[in-house]
């Protein structure tokens, strides 16, 4: 049993099976049912193409209808100049993915919701132009098209559906391998958080752009389908309600798999057929049955299935994920005595704040702040509320900009840099509000904490070439290493959302250290926790830091647990630096004291 | 230049459908941050009762009015203890997708229940109208911009001295603070949903009244009205109600002097130039700026 | 549980979403007692008085004012039972005048009888008459203060809690303010939650100390005047 659990690609086996299947059936159907059955075929293509942008990279677009189009078009025009339908195909495809890269290419500057209504917007424009672009359209009186020729042969409706077939096939595995794989992950990751998914170094712009490209691709391919498929089309065909309904595929069949947009194609479009009996009654159906799953099963059809056989199928646990082994007291302590072994790892860089000022809306955040941190120590950042610390931090790691001053990473300056680009000089960071990728296990996460060492690119992912291979198995080892180290090897497998708080938490830092960042910025990672589950998680973490010698920045309000564990204490208020040095000294002072309890 | 002015007091007119529609959505988005897509079939729903029950029964207007006032009133309850209350706290993507799947319900269950013919309804507005300066002033679409004035100004009484309009205008500021000074999320929601309902039905029982009534007339006044908010300023109300009102102006003026083509893509035109110039629309303002 | 016990907070836990913020919090204010609330950031201070307000989920322990419990309400129904929560940033309407701002406090009782209470915040805070037709956002920071002080007045509570008043105010100010509480609300208990403790001490009977969600330390005003003895509750024994 636990041979086939892990063989790879057995998915597409079964997929490959119903393929067969349909292909096999498909001999002994009417004229009218092979149509019905090609239709949905061509959805399930096109609803694949918002599993990849919306269902992974979050981007919902009612703009498809138009993309739809051109595919079409194209099919059209090169069917015209006489060439056959590879030729097509692949002009579909092309034309697809260059419209869709244009479209998506507004994703550098604005956020989604509005560029969700600019695809609506692209929808109803795309729609006119084609309507007046008579002479490739044909106008409001539309164009016929002739049968599909494919390498010189003329195929029948029936071997239409063949084509299809072989054609979905082949665009739903190179759908399934660009996201089972560090392109996916990176999507799902920016969906879901974009601000971890930026300190880890994707840049979110271009990820969208690249989902866009892709999304247009298989719509391209299928429009060419559908011109066949259909015989007959105008611009009248690509409205905006076809665009809804195609985001509608993909969501009703429940927009995380793949295997969705085919349950939502055929609930779409084959069943009304079906149902052609029930006459109007159909699309009151449809909007009532949207309905029920927007309440109810946001995950859609497939999430509902895969949710019933999680609970009910072999395998499922009558309770909840196991907890956390604690040892706070015993890992304190270790990471007490680590101190002593400062910079021996080797594996940090000297980190410079000279001068620092930030500010945002009048408001002086940090107001000339300079600290000079040694390679391999750890240091404590406190002070009280509103003090600066979460923007200085913020400030280093990128996420804000920086007045004057100058923060630099061993010999590196940083400059006006997107948060991105800190990563690939080894800063990692954890967040307040953790920023976890909901729906996405503990293993996912610290696979996608190593998106920057990953080894190799979307191309040799698609292609499933040995740079994939090795460096999947390389990330998945340091996964699981590092998931030992702070006690949820036993967890790997558990979507995030079904954790405690204080196991969340862990994960955060463990996404952060996972690719062995040289300098690490711990934000509040004890704040909501209980006294026992702190301690544990911030002395597990210093002993494996101390253990590889990497810098650490160490923001905590828990002073007790910051005199311990660091080697040195920066308080700051006000902006400013009050106190820096060691624990016994700042506990002291006065101004520390000060800040704290008022004069 | 006679047309330029026709062209003007005809877009005012239509401007005040407008108007109201725009006021019903901002209405939600102020108060829950959400696109309410089935607004148009709401309000349709409503108009066929009302001249289900005022003509095809033959009970008069005034039952026609009663009964679908009420039937605004439930659906805007149902709405929103069936979808808003389950959802809005959460992801309000998934309360817009459901709300359109609502408006396909609606709009196909509204087909089925009272028939998918077209309806020309003998509306109770005065018919005729004036020549003023050579601009005809069409007295029925008249009557209906006074309506649509009445009715915005309506809430505006509701929303300034109503103690309800108090708590759902500080609510709208500041949820738990609100919250903190006794205001009822609940009450806020419920109401708010059916005022918009209310305005639904008002805004559709007009344009029925000067065009016809049919499954999803009133699909095309959406798209309109949800330009006339962004232009105004989703989270703005005297926002929504002023770019009616310029919408209005504006797509008369184009139906006057630009091709057909540019018409039909105006309210899109316009949401792009907004996104990109000013996003929050001429009245609005984003949240981030708030003091 | 008799009617006159004034809050009372046994064994609370409480947090956000599945974070857990009070582990076992107890805290007794009765009537005519002001209490001071001390302790370092994410202590739990102001997660306390929100799990007061119901704004936060209650997971166990129990929340009683006057013998009726106030687990599991919502936070208007907590206000109808005479809770007046000043909350941590203010959190005045920015687009409602200060006049709106007062009146909108009144809505539990339909926004009626109120100006009586208006008069009474105006004389305790003349400036807030100056700028009665000004809308809230363009205050200052001490006058947003007053404004929700004056807020809480209006709703003529039984119980006031006030989160971190002294929040970027001046010291002259902090004086002022607290001394007026003094004044509005002199009979009525309150909690106040400081993380500058000075003053807070000053006006206060009795103190909490709270760090990492939990009670260190309790006792009259007096015993705490001392720096060492703060610190000492806050972080831990100095060596």
């Amino acid at each position: 049993m636990n041979v086939l659990r892990r063989l790879p690609g057995k998915d597409v086996v079964v997929a490959l099976l119903a393929i067969l299947l349909v292909f096999g059936l498909s001999g002994a159907l009417t004229g009218y049912q092979v149509y019905v059955v090609t239709v949905v075929v061509i959805f399930t293509v096109i609803g694949a193409s918002h599993t990849i942008l919306f269902g992974a990279a979050g981007q919902p677009s009612v703009g498809h209808a138009a993309l739809l189009g051109a595919g079409v078009y194209t099919a059209v025009a090169i069917g015209q100049a006489g060439l056959g339908m590879e030729v097509e195909l692949v002009g579909g495809v092309v034309v697809g993915t260059l419209i869709g890269v244009v479209i998506g290419l507004p994703s550098l500057r604005i956020g989604s919701l509005y560029l969700a209504i600019a695809t609506l917007a692209l929808c109803v424009v795309g729609q006119q132009i084609y309507f007046e672009w008579t002479a490739l359209t044909g106008g409001g009186a539309g164009v016929q098209i002739p049968p599909p020729t494919l390498f010189g042969t003329v195929y029948t409706p029936l071997g239409l559906l063949y084509i299809a077939l072989v054609m979905m096939g082949v665009c739903l595995l190179f759908a399934r391998n660009l996201l089972r794989g560090r392109q996916g992950r990176a999507w799902n990751a920016l969906r879901t958080s974009p601000l971890a998914a930026s300190s880890l170094g994707m840049s979110l712009g271009w990820q969208k752009v690249a989902a866009f490209g892709v999304s247009g691709a298989l719509v391209g391919c299928a429009g060419v389908l559908y011109a066949h498929a259909v015989n007959y089309v105008s611009p009248q065909d690509f409205t905006l309600d076809l665009s809804i309904v195609t985001l509608v595929i993909a969501i009703i069949g429940g927009q995380r798999y793949l295997w969705g947009a085919a349950l939502g194609a055929i609930f779409v479009e084959g069943v009304p057929e079906v149902l052609r009996a029930a006459g109007e009654f159909r699309y009151v159906i449809f909007g009532a049955v949207f309905v029920l799953i927007m309440l109810f099963f946001p995950e859609g059809f497939a999430g509902g299935i895969v949710a019933l056989w999680r609970r009910w199928g072999p395998g499922r646990r009558p309770s909840g994920p196991a907890p956390v082994e604690l040892q706070p007291t015993a890992t304190l302590v270790e990471a007490e005595l680590a101190q002593s072994t400062t910079g021996a790892g080797g594996g940090g860089e000297r980190l410079s704040i000279k001068d620092v000022r930030v500010a945002f809306g009048g408001v002086t955040a940090v107001d000339g702040v300079t600290v000079d941190i040694a390679p391999g120590s750890v240091v404590g950042l406190v002070g009280p509320n509103g003090a600066g610390k979460t923007t200085l931090l913020n400030a280093i790691s990128g996420f804000v900009p920086v007045e004057s001053g100058t923060v630099a990473v061993g010999e590196h300056v940083l400059r006006a840099r997107r948060p991105a680009q800190r990563r690939a000089l080894g800063v990692g960071r954890t967040f307040q509000n953790l920023s976890l990728h909901e729906g996405l296990t503990v293993l996912d996460h610290l696979m996608i904490g190593q998106h920057a060492v990953a080894g190799y690119g979307p191309v040799g992912q698609a292609l499933r070439l040995p740079p994939f291979v090795k460096g999947e198995r390389r990330m998945r080892a340091t996964a699981l290493e590092t998931a030992e180290i702070l006690g949820l090897g036993h967890l790997v497998g558990e979507r995030v959302e079904n954790l405690a708080y204080g196991v969340q938490k862990r994960v955060d830092v463990a996404r952060a250290i996972v690719a062995r960042p040289r300098i690490l910025l711990l934000d509040e990672p004890a704040a909501g926790l209980t006294p026992d589950e702190g301690d544990d998680l911030v002395g597990r973490v210093l002993v494996h830091s101390r253990h590889v010698g990497a810098t650490v920045v160490l923001v905590e309000h828990n002073i007790e647990l910051v005199m311990r564990v660091t080697d040195r204490v920066v308080a700051l208020n006000f902006g400013r630096v009050i106190a820096d040095d060691v624990p016994d000294v700042v506990r002291r002072q006065d101004d520390f004291v000060e800040a704290y309890l008022g004069s | 230049m006679s047309t330029f002015f026709q062209a003007v007091v005809t877009g005012l007119m239509t401007g005040g459908v407008y108007a109201l529609l725009a006021l019903s959505i901002a209405l939600i988005f102020k108060t829950m941050d959400a696109v309410n897509f089935a607004t148009a079939s709401m309000g349709a729903f409503c108009a066929f009762l009302f001249f289900q029950v005022g003509t095809v029964l033959g009970l008069g207007w005034g039952a026609g009015l009663a009964v679908s006032a009420l039937g605004a009133v439930l659906l805007g309850l149902a709405v929103e203890r069936g979808i808003v209350r389950p959802l809005g706290g959460g992801d309000l993507f998934r309360l817009v997708l459901a709300t359109m799947g609502l408006d396909i319900l609606l709009n196909n269950g509204t087909q089925l229940l009272f028939g998918s013919g077209v309806q020309n309804i003998n509306a109770p507005l005065p018919s005729g109208g004036w020549d003023v300066a050579g601009v005809n002033v069409d007295l029925a679409r008249l009557t209906i911009l006074g309506i649509a004035v009445a009715g915005t100004a309506v809430i505006a009484v509701v929303l300034r001295c109503t103690n309800l309009g108090v708590g759902m205008r500080a609510y709208a500021q500041d949820p738990q603070a609100a919250a903190l000074m006794g205001v009822p999320a609940r009450t806020v929601s419920r109401w708010t949903w059916v005022i918009s309902s209310l305005l639904g039905l008002i805004a559709a029982v007009m344009v029925a009244s000067v065009s016809v009534l049919s499954v999803g007339f009133l699909q095309g006044t959406f798209i309109s009205a949800f330009t006339a908010a962004v232009l105004g300023g989703l989270s703005s109300l005297p926002g929504a109600v002023t770019g009616g009102f310029v919408l209005g102006v504006l797509e008369a003026l184009s139906i006057a002097y630009a091709p057909r083509a540019v018409t039909i893509v105006l309210p899109v035109l316009i949401i792009l130039v907004v996104l990109m110039i000013r996003p929050a629309g001429l009245f609005g303002r984003l949240s981030a700026q708030r003091a | 549980m008799a009617a006159d016990e004034g809050l009372v907070l046994r064994g609370v836990t409480a947090g956000y979403g599945r974070s857990s913020v009070l582990h076992g919090v107890d805290i007794a204010v009765r009537p005519g007692r002001r209490v001071a609330v001390l302790g370092p950031n994410g202590a739990g201070k102001t997660t306390t008085l929100r799990a007061v307000s119901g704004l936060v989920a209650v997971r166990s322990g129990e929340i009683a004012l006057d013998g009726v419990s106030l687990v599991g309400l919502r936070p208007d129904e907590v206000v109808a039972r005479g809770v007046a929560h000043v909350p941590q940033g203010r959190r005045v309407f920015p687009d409602f005048t200060v006049e709106e701002n007062l009146r909108a406090a009144a809505y539990s009782r339909g926004g009626r009888d109120v100006d009586g209470d208006i008069a009474t915040v105006l004389e305790a805070f003349p400036r807030l008459r100056d700028r009665f037709g000004v809308r809230a956002g363009f205050l200052s920071g001490g006058e947003q203060q007053m404004l929700a002080i004056g807020r809480a007045v209006v709703q003529r509570p039984k119980l006031v809690l006030i989160d971190e008043m002294s929040l970027g105010l001046a010291p002259i100010l902090i004086k002022e303010l607290y001394s007026r509480l003094d004044v509005l609300f002199s009979d009525v208990p309150a909690v106040i939650v400081e993380q500058n403790p000075s003053v807070a001490l000053e006006h206060c009977s009795w103190v909490y100390v709270l760090s990492n969600g939990q009670v260190k330390a309790t006792g009259p005003a007096s015993e705490f005047s001392s720096p060492e003895r703060l610190m000492q509750a806050y972080a831990g024994a100095v060596e």
